[in-house]
């Protein structure tokens, strides 16, 4: 990846809101003027330059992150275009609210990944995340468009309240999934020993519409791009909000 | 002009006259190459000429796997109309009654780059009832419309560009079966081509027009100057007494240059087999410039 590269260089357990760090803001800036930029961090303000060290190059071509030991919340938050390439674990709210771009997290992923950032009312809007470990709670929380793929399992309440946008979760998900979802998909790569609760059973079938999942996840090394079918279990709800949306279980 | 022959056959020193019309591209798939055909030929029937039908239509090319966007066989179709505003009421009924109703179809934009789009499943979405679902993959939005045999996926809209119709040619020849043989030379030498179409049966076209007619509610009239049977006593004939049949072809194209090499191959197939094949010669359609801005002179098209 081309770009700007920035590598932690501070305390194992430092704790930074990477929110202001996106590829459009960044774009045109130096390695000088970002390494001189305010970022929250621990409580208080620290410069990026004080905690990572900042390559050369143009973020506008793309961002790479090395977290090491630090946790990075917020890494994409609010991302509109570019790329973000994590190669590490990112922290809570990861892509929240995200309205395009690509961010993809090579380790896991925290709490609300793609999810609402606080106070607001919606979650992600668009794009692109990709997760190659697993995710947290409240995954794609509130989503309204775009595409969150995580190749590991995510926690509970994935989907929760989902408005529209598709969340693919290779290794399955925790309890409560797709509670109070008005529409969108959850796919899961493993299948659904129970109905999920709030659900119908919509019975087994090949989905052609997962074969344009698929082309569109092309080139990130996701589970679903690897996956040899398109046959999957479909439970319809949450009834309580509609039942428009879905989870699909692959079979 | 000097004259020009090919293999003995003469080609005349004149022109086919082209307008420009509005098309669009459609990608088609389903289970088998067996069903493409199927939703395919029901999509671009009684689709010949816009001055009956309302459009042009017919399949540019069938598309393999891995070039449809759903991993199964396909066709592209390129369908011409008028204006932008006929081929969006045609289009979205033709895939409305032809695509949705074929078992396992599914349509997709075949031109996604253009500021003008129509409607397909945005046109279509409400049969759904309520139950019809919007996806976004990328920059592409389609619809999931729920049928009797699972769901009809179709792309929200499709791009119309600027192409032209009305190219064409005319095969000349000693025989009826001399000159059929040498027109499905020419059809079989244009179908491979990307960008241009032949919308009439087969590609073929045996009662071609002139404007106008003797009765008042006619607009167009058989082009009797054309017409074997009428030679002699149509003091206009253009056909000399060795002529026993005439075939034209028609070519609707994205461009000029699409046009230009479709009639490039396929007078060069009709010629081939030259006078000894009973093809006497070649000329083209045209109203003397009145007509239409794309004038293909048969001289420049085969230098």
């Amino acid at each position: 990846m081309s770009g700007m590269t920035l590598t932690f260089r501070g305390d194992a357990g430092t704790i930074v809101d990477m929110s202001a760090l996106l590829p459009d803001r960044l774009a045109g800036l130096t390695a000088v003027e970002v390494a001189g930029l305010p970022l929250p961090c621990g409580g208080g303000v620290a410069t990026v330059g004080g905690m990572f060290e900042v390559s050369a190059g143009d973020a506008a071509e793309g961002l790479l992150i090395r977290p090491g030991q630090a946790v990075l919340h917020r890494v994409g938050a609010g991302m509109a275009s570019g790329r973000i390439l994590v190669e590490g674990d990112a922290g809570s709210h990861a892509g929240a609210g995200m309205s395009g771009g690509l961010l993809r997290i090579t380790g896991n992923a925290g709490d609300a990944l793609g999810g609402a950032l606080p106070g607001l009312p919606s979650g992600m809007r668009g794009g692109l995340i990709s997760v190659g470990g697993s995710a947290g709670d409240r995954v794609a929380e509130r989503m309204r468009r775009g595409i969150v793929v995580v190749d590991g399992v995510v926690g509970a309440y994935a989907a929760g309240f989902m408005v529209a946008g598709t969340l693919a979760a290779g290794g399955g998900c925790g309890p409560h999934p797709g509670f109070g979802m008005r529409r969108g998909t959850l796919l899961l790569g493993q299948p659904q020993d129970t109905v999920p609760q709030g659900f119908a059973d919509g019975g087994t079938r090949d989905w052609l519409f997962l074969h344009l999942l698929r082309r569109a996840l092309e080139g990130t090394g996701s589970w679903f791009e690897r996956a040899g079918t398109t046959r999957a279990h479909r439970f319809i709800g949450d009834l309580a909000e509609g039942g428009h949306g879905e989870i699909l279980a692959m079979a | 002009m000097a004259e020009m022959h090919i293999n003995g056959v003469r080609i005349e020193d004149t022109f086919a006259e082209a307008f420009p019309m509005t098309y669009t591209r459609l990608v088609i798939t389903a289970d088998t190459p067996a069903w493409v055909e199927a939703a395919t030929s029901s999509l671009t029937g009684f689709a010949t000429s816009v001055i009956g039908c309302g459009c042009e239509a017919a399949v540019e090319r069938l598309l393999t796997p891995e070039e449809t966007p759903d991993g199964r066989p396909g066709a592209a179709v390129l369908i011409f109309g008028m204006s932008t505003g006929d081929l969006a009421k045609l289009v979205v009924n033709r895939v409305g009654q032809c695509i949705m109703t074929s078992p396992g179809s599914a349509c997709y934009a075949g031109l996604l780059e253009g500021s003008k789009r129509i409607p397909l499943g945005d046109g279509l979405r409400y049969f759904g009832d309520g139950h019809q679902i919007a996806k976004k993959f990328g920059d592409r939005r389609f619809w999931r419309l729920p049928v009797m045999d699972g769901e009809f996926v179709c792309e929200d809209s499709v791009a119309v560009a600027k192409g032209i119709g009305g190219g064409n040619f005319l095969i000349l020849a000693a025989s009826h079966r001399q000159c059929l043989a040498a027109a499905e030379a020419a059809v079989a030498a244009i179908r491979p081509l990307p960008g241009v179409i032949l919308p009439f049966p087969g590609g073929v076209v045996r009662s071609g027009s002139k404007v106008g007619s003797r009765y008042k509610a006619l607009i167009a009239s058989t082009n009797t100057r054309f017409c074997p049977t009428l030679r002699a006593v149509e003091p206009e004939t253009l056909l000399t007494p060795d002529v026993e049949a005439v075939l034209e072809l028609v070519l609707d194209g994205s461009d000029e240059a699409a046009i230009r090499t479709g009639m490039r191959a396929g007078i060069a197939a009709a010629a081939a087999g030259g006078t000894a094949a009973g093809v006497l010669a070649i000329t083209a359609g045209n109203y003397g410039g009145k007509l239409g801005p794309h004038h293909f002179h048969l001289h420049e098209v085969m230098a």
